[in-house]
């Protein structure tokens, strides 16, 4: 409706004389007389004329509305309400080009105001704003500089003037009226950092970068060393051409302290030989030394992020670790020895400490592990301790041996004693007469001194033996006449009735044996069936000639060893639990053990306690050689 | 004469022993073992035993033991003689009861001391009243198995 309404006022014109003219031609067309023309024209005159009264004053009625609206606008305007300005609807307005223009010019207007109000607000609001924060970043310059320790200054070269902003005495422990030129400052300081000073200030100019120098202050008391850093710029004041230097003081005696102190700590850290380790809290390594490079075999860059673990070896007791682990999760201090390995596979004992680090906060941040190679310690330990157990074995077996000896020597001693005291009284009582009786005590004395010369060559021996120092000479004999000459020969075994029962076997041939050694070998294992069964049937000995070599088996039928004992038969001073009441040195077996191994036979013990025991000693037929046995 | 029994597995220590006590004239029986000794202990009621410790069978000990166990032999003085001389086992003997502990070897002096001590003799010899009334008490004694009864000196 709208459009039609717009269409019809911009053409309305147009439209109305066409329409008149179409009409008028229509109405002429239909008369022939003059007359009757004019009147049609006047008509179509008058027709015009309604139309352009009819559109004249509906064109009055928008534009009376639209001077209405505009007074309205203005008055909003003047009175600055702007709600709803930009939003009013310009389409229900008459359509007129004065209109838009005049809406337009509106418009701008409008929003030139608002832009205008905008701006004056927010400059008056930054101004503030500029004005709180310069404020308080004065205060806080101030307050920065207070706890910095920091002073600002400008000194003037060309007045040689020092201006200072801040305080300066808390710097330079000198108040600030003493330093007025550079003459009152150079004497603050210590008579070493004076003439670098005086050059760094004086010979700046407009081409250096900057001044940048730490010095010493003149020291009161030798302990207490107070340093100054100084920053600064040289400048040129643009309106009068001097010449000033403008920066910075600071004090950093702290810092200072504590540099020196990490300085010294690195350096105790980069020297030792002990193993420096740096980790975060993940256990990653960040840093080692060189203690760490030479103890552990890996360069500082293979370790770095990886952890700590690699050093273990699968050695290092679980427990152990598992304690170390629960330790560092706890923040607790760990300090424990144990065995690690290095790159190479070498095995190395450490003393461990590790410390948690922790942040101001008492969060842990990471860990410090210091290694403390021990291994020659260790080494040294288990040494010591071998050599000690040894020792006291040695020691048991010594006090053994001579409680042994003490009581095998005394039953020979015993007879021996009586026997002459009683020879004594024969005498003494002139009963010597009876030869019988005399000589049956001499032989008897005698006996018993070979029991004891026995006794002691054993001991002799088995000390040689143990010593290395035994001649081992074999030669091509006879066996079984040894056999024959060793047991048919009663007195051999004075204490007994019973005869070893000898049996041979397979083919009798000339061996290879030392005659001390078999000797020995064969009277001692006679002589043990024979003690140890007592009044039972006579033991035996059976000798077997085969192919390759021959075998001796000594069996007895008397007390047997005790099944969990039978290892330690060939043992030193060892005797089973059930002789306790047969004397024996306990070396018997022992050496004849060592003879049978020189002659690379082999022993072996079948016992069952109250049965009997049942020895076989096996020995290969051998060459024989220069030397011995090949 | 007094009787004395000497248990020694060792033969020629044994034959010494019981050669030397009868220069002292004491009858002398002997054994090598613990349970010979017990028998013999039955048949000749010794008034002195001497013992070796160390013997194959049953020990010394194990025979003082059963020596003092009998109401018969529990007072009959007992000599141990044995090659052991730790004060441990010189103790062990006297606790089970022995009158005396001799270690080997031994010098016959001593042992006579111990011996002549034990059977209330004076070393001169048996001559006094009181070896002849000890004798008689002890002839006595043999005989009270026989009747039950029994005398001591009081």
């Amino acid at each position: 409706m709208k459009f039609f309404l717009r269409l019809f006022l911009k053409i309305w014109i147009p439209v109305l004389i066409g329409i008149s003219t179409a009409l008028a031609l229509v109405l002429f067309s239909f008369t022939e007389y003059e007359v009757e023309f004019y009147i049609v024209l006047i008509s179509f005159v008058l027709v015009i004329l309604i139309f352009l009264l009819v559109g004249f004053l509906v064109y009055n009625k928008h534009l009376i509305q639209a001077f209405v609206q505009a007074t309205e606008f203005s008055e909003k305007l003047i009175q600055g309400d702007l709600s709803g300005l930009l939003q009013e609807d310009s389409s229900i307005l008459p359509v007129n080009s004065h209109y838009h223009a005049l809406n337009d010019m509106k418009s701008a207007f409008v929003q030139q105001r608002l832009k205008n109000r905008e701006l004056t607000v927010g400059l008056e609001f930054q101004v503030s704003k500029r004005t709180r924060e310069l404020k308080s970043a004065l205060e806080k310059l101030n307050e920065a500089q207070r706890i910095a320790r920091i002073c600002n200054f400008v000194y003037w070269i060309d007045d040689d003037f020092w201006e200072f902003s801040g305080n300066i005495q808390q710097i330079l422990r000198t108040p600030e009226f003493h330093l007025v030129n550079l003459e009152n400052f150079l004497a603050v300081l210590s008579p070493e950092a004076r003439p670098e000073f005086k050059s760094k200030i004086l010979d700046a100019g407009a081409d250096s970068e900057g001044i940048y120098l730490d010095f010493k202050l003149l020291a009161a008391d030798p302990v207490q060393v107070f340093w100054v850093s100084m920053i600064a710029q040289f400048e040129l004041d643009p309106a009068t051409g001097k010449r000033y230097v403008s920066g910075a003081f600071q004090d950093i005696t702290n810092r200072k302290q504590i540099q020196s102190q990490v300085d010294q700590l690195s350096l105790v850290a980069r020297l030792t030989t002990n193993g420096v380790i740096i980790t975060d809290r993940e256990r990653r390594i960040l840093w080692v030394n060189a203690g760490i490079e030479k103890m552990t075999g890996y360069a500082a860059e293979e370790l770095i992020g990886k952890n700590p673990r690699i050093f273990q070896s699968p050695n290092t007791n679980p427990e152990v670790r598992r304690m170390i682990s629960i330790k560092l999760s706890s923040g607790e201090n760990v300090r424990v020895e144990i065995e690690n390995v290095s790159k190479s596979g070498n095995p190395y004992w450490i003393e461990l400490h590790i410390q948690p680090i922790f942040d101001a906060y008492k969060n842990i941040t990471g860990f410090l592990a210091i290694q403390v190679d021990v291994t020659e310690r260790k080494i040294f330990e288990k040494n010591l301790q071998e050599a000690l157990s040894k020792e006291v074995e040695l020691n048991q077996m010594k006090s053994k041996f001579i409680n042994m000896m003490s009581h095998e020597f005394r039953t020979p001693l015993t007879s021996v004693q009586t026997t002459t005291e009683l020879l004594g009284f024969l005498l003494k009582n002139q009963e010597l007469k009876d030869i019988e009786r005399v000589e049956r005590n001499l032989s008897r004395i005698i006996t018993e001194v070979d029991r004891m010369t026995e006794l002691m060559n054993d001991t002799l021996l088995l000390g040689r033996m143990e010593a290395g120092k035994t001649q081992f000479s074999p030669g091509m004999l006879d066996l079984v006449s040894l056999i024959d000459n060793l047991f048919n020969q009663r007195d051999i075994f004075p204490a007994d009735e019973r005869h070893i029962q000898v049996e041979i076997s397979g083919i009798p041939r000339m061996v290879t044996f030392d005659r001390v050694m078999m000797e020995h070998i064969l009277t001692n294992l006679a002589s043990n069936a024979l003690k140890y069964s007592k009044g039972k049937t006579s033991p035996l000995l059976k000798v077997q000639f085969n192919e390759d070599g021959y075998r001796l088996r000594f069996i007895d039928f008397g007390i047997g060893i005790p099944a969990t004992e039978q290892n330690n038969l060939f043992q030193s001073f060892y005797r089973a639990s059930n002789v306790e009441n047969i004397q024996g040195t306990g070396l018997g077996l022992s050496i004849v053990k060592q003879f049978v191994d020189m002659h690379q036979g082999i022993i072996k013990v079948v016992s069952e306690e109250g049965k009997g025991t049942e020895v076989t000693l096996d020995f290969k037929y051998v060459p024989l050689t220069l030397n011995g046995i090949d | 004469m007094k009787k004395i029994l000497v248990i020694e597995d060792d033969m020629n220590i044994r034959e010494s022993l019981a050669e030397l006590l009868e220069t002292r004239s004491y009858q002398i029986f002997s054994a090598d073992n613990g349970a010979a000794a017990i028998t013999l202990i039955h048949k000749h009621n010794p008034d002195l035993i001497i013992c070796d410790v160390m013997m194959p069978g049953m020990s010394g000990y194990e025979v003082l033991e059963i020596i003092r166990k009998d109401a018969a032999t529990a007072t009959v003085p007992f000599i141990f003689l044995s090659a052991k001389v730790m004060e441990a086992d010189r103790e062990k003997g006297l606790s089970l009861g022995a009158n005396s502990y001799l270690t080997k070897p031994f010098r016959s002096t001593e042992l006579f001391e111990v011996v002549d001590k034990l059977l209330g003799k004076s070393g001169k010899g048996e001559s006094g009243g009181a070896q002849i009334l000890h004798d008689f008490i002890s002839d006595i004694n043999l005989i009270r198995k026989l009747f039950g009864w029994r005398l001591s000196l009081s």
